[in-house]
């Protein structure tokens, strides 16, 4: 690996404390769209090699075969996919956290399909909330494809990170969320693709230098 | 209010450097990492304002501030924070802090604050 | 060619709203397939126009769009479509209305900032229209189009779900068309299957709607009874019975009738699975079978 293609232990810094301050402003903003009270905390910025990030991804995101995993890929200077992650139990709750808003009437037979609708607009709402936050801060405009939905399976897995190509490094954020009222919480994992570094060191320098 | 000294408490490092590149230079400025490093270093450099995070492992901002103002009531402590939430901002004021700023400090409200707080009695 | 041109000439809906959600862009797509001019629906509010978009999760998916600047994504599957338009072709005759995937993003001004949204209006009804046959495929037995086991199964764990969670009762059938393998060997497969065909016919305009008959295996049928006591469930299947036999069947100029025999199980305490359901009702059957055919035997 290059070393200009790596961030510094500096880079990730900052990149913390501008996931920490996007982050705060997108909750903020989340209570109001989703019209309840969110906690965005503990954001982390790293580097991963792409041929750990399977275990990286399983351990941290603490993935098992139950789990519901929202994946949505973002384009733009700053590209790469996202995905959020919901332990089982709580779907359920979900369900009754936008049902209580009028969620479009399903067919109840169909329950199954309304679970992961329900999910896939979470999802993207606070995706989208927290991507669109950084790169607002970073001056940039990003683009979205369609969410998919999977379970935390090995093989959904597979199926997620063979899009990113090897042998590269992804650069990490995560960071947990928690619905206040609701006792729900999950994370959410940004995943950056490797051609976004060197756009991203040069922001991060931007960014620090309009302090001068 | 006559102000000489102010102390920064944040965690994060980043976050200090930036709000003290906003900080004109002729205030005299410490860091603290931690909420109890903002405590101990109350009596060691006795500031005339605070800035403090709110966000921080171990202390908080809202128990720092807390006990900030049970030692001096009457030192002006400034919240700046990338939380933003309505409940934060409101249990802020209710403990006493000054105002709350949000994340990225700008040189130009961090001065202005500075001087609203040297202009108040 | 220039993008404007495009924009007329697309296969797909587009609009664009104001923060008002005012109408500011209706491209030619949604003129024909809305059948309004542009110019005499922009300017006009969104929900004036189509009062169903007025609800929350539309709103909160536009919101979301001009706070953050992401995209929202509104899936034929959850939300069929979000304007009732008709078909664009006739031969999609399994929808009164055209089914749409619809995707919502933001529109920035010169500075940079967001002042409008755009929706993308996709018909995907001959997808839904595929999507809709294949799901019937995996459900439906090839030969008397009644439901297949793999249907049932689903069935049964979600009705044993509902019995365990809100203590509802209901009841299992099986069947079992006596000495088929005769039927079979005497008057051949075509009239073998022939006589599957009209058992399951009968069965089907004796029982509710809301019952479940689906065929098992071969000569095998079960019928899920939901809120059902099993001395209900033992009349039915008596009255089944008796249909059946007294059925005059027709088949490559011979006649000829059949019989059938049942076995019946409730859902109680002692059943811990939707496979130990249906054991029980097997095991009935079996004593059905043994004790004489052509009869009804129940277990609990």
């Amino acid at each position: 690996m290059k070393s200009e293609n790596i961030l510094n232990v500096t880079e990730l810094l900052i990149l913390q404390e501008l996931m920490n301050i996007a982050f705060g402003s997108a909750s903020a903003d989340l209570e109001e769209v989703l019209d309840i009270s969110i906690d965005l905390k503990v954001p982390a910025a790293e580097m991963v090699p792409v041929t750990k990030l399977k275990k990286y991804i399983q351990e941290s995101m603490a993935l098992t075969n139950k789990s519901s995993m929202v994946e949505e890929k973002f384009w733009g200077d700053f590209n790469g996919s996202a995905i959020l992650v919901f332990p089982v139990e709580i779907q359920k709750n979900i369900i009754s956290l936008l049902s209580a808003h009028d969620y479009p009437a399903t067919d109840m037979e169909h329950i199954e399909g309304m679970d992961s609708g329900v999910l896939l607009e979470i999802g993207n709402i606070l995706i989208g909330a927290c991507i669109g936050k950084i790169s607002e801060l970073l001056n940039t405009v990003v683009t979205y494809s369609p969410p998919s939905i999977g379970s935390g399976s090995s093989s959904d897995l597979d199926f997620f990170i063979d899009k990113f190509e090897q042998p590269s490094s992804a650069i990490i954020l995560k960071m947990e969320f928690s619905f206040h009222q609701k006792h729900l919480n999950g994370k959410i994992m940004i995943i950056t693709s490797y051609n976004s570094i060197n756009w991203l060191k040069k922001s991060l320098k931007l960014f620090m230098e309009s302090y001068e | 209010m006559k102000i000489n000294k102010i102390l920064l408490i944040d965690d994060s490092p980043i976050a200090r450097i930036i709000l003290k590149k906003c900080i004109p230079m002729e205030y005299e400025t410490m860091e603290a990492d931690s909420g109890e490093a903002g405590l101990d270093a109350l009596n060691v450099f006795k500031p005339d304002l605070v800035f403090l995070d709110l966000t921080m492992p171990g202390m908080d901002g809202f128990e720092t501030l807390e006990r900030i103002k049970k030692l001096d009531a009457d030192l002006p402590v400034v919240i700046l924070s990338a939380d933003r939430q309505k409940a934060s901002v409101s249990r802020v004021l209710e403990l006493g802090a000054w105002n709350s700023l949000k994340k990225p400090p700008s040189p130009a409200i961090i001065r202005q604050t500075i001087k609203d707080i040297a202009g108040s009695q | 060619m220039n993008i404007p041109q495009l924009i007329d000439m697309i296969d797909v809906g587009i609009i664009t709203l104001d923060s008002e959600f005012v109408i500011t862009g209706w491209n030619r797509w949604m003129e024909n397939n809305g059948k309004i001019p542009e110019e005499k629906i922009v300017g006009k509010s969104l929900f004036q126009e189509y009062p169903n978009l007025d609800n929350s999760w539309f709103r909160r998916n536009c919101s979301s769009v001009f706070r953050f600047g992401s995209f929202a994504f509104l899936a034929q599957k959850i939300h069929g479509n979000c304007f009732p338009f008709e078909p664009a072709s006739s031969f999609h005759s399994d929808f009164e209305v055209m089914q749409q995937d619809c995707t919502i993003g933001p529109v920035r001004n010169e500075k940079g900032d967001i002042d409008q949204i755009f929706i993308v209006v996709k018909d995907v009804t001959q997808i839904a229209v595929y999507e809709k046959k294949l799901i019937s495929m995996a459900e439906k037995d090839g030969l008397t189009g009644i439901n297949n086991r793999k249907y049932l199964d689903s069935k049964l764990i979600e009705e044993f779900e509902r019995h365990r969670r809100y203590n509802h009762n209901f009841c299992l059938i099986m069947i079992d068309i006596d000495f088929f393998k005769k039927v079979n060997d005497t008057w051949g497969h075509l009239c073998g299957d022939e006589v599957l065909k009209k058992v399951t016919s009968l069965i089907q305009e004796r029982i509710r709607t809301q019952d479940i008959f689906a065929r098992y295996g071969g000569e095998e049928f079960v019928i899920l009874l939901p809120e059902t006591e099993l001395e209900d469930g033992i009349k039915l299947a008596e009255s089944i019975r008796k249909l059946i036999e007294l059925e005059v069947m027709n088949s490559n100029g011979k006649t000829f009738s059949v019989t059938i025999s049942m076995g019946i199980s409730a859902i109680h305490d002692g059943i811990a699975d939707s496979k130990d359901l249906l054991d029980y009702a097997d095991k009935a059957l079996y004593e059905a079978k043994t004790s004489g055919r052509n009869k009804v035997v129940s277990i609990n």
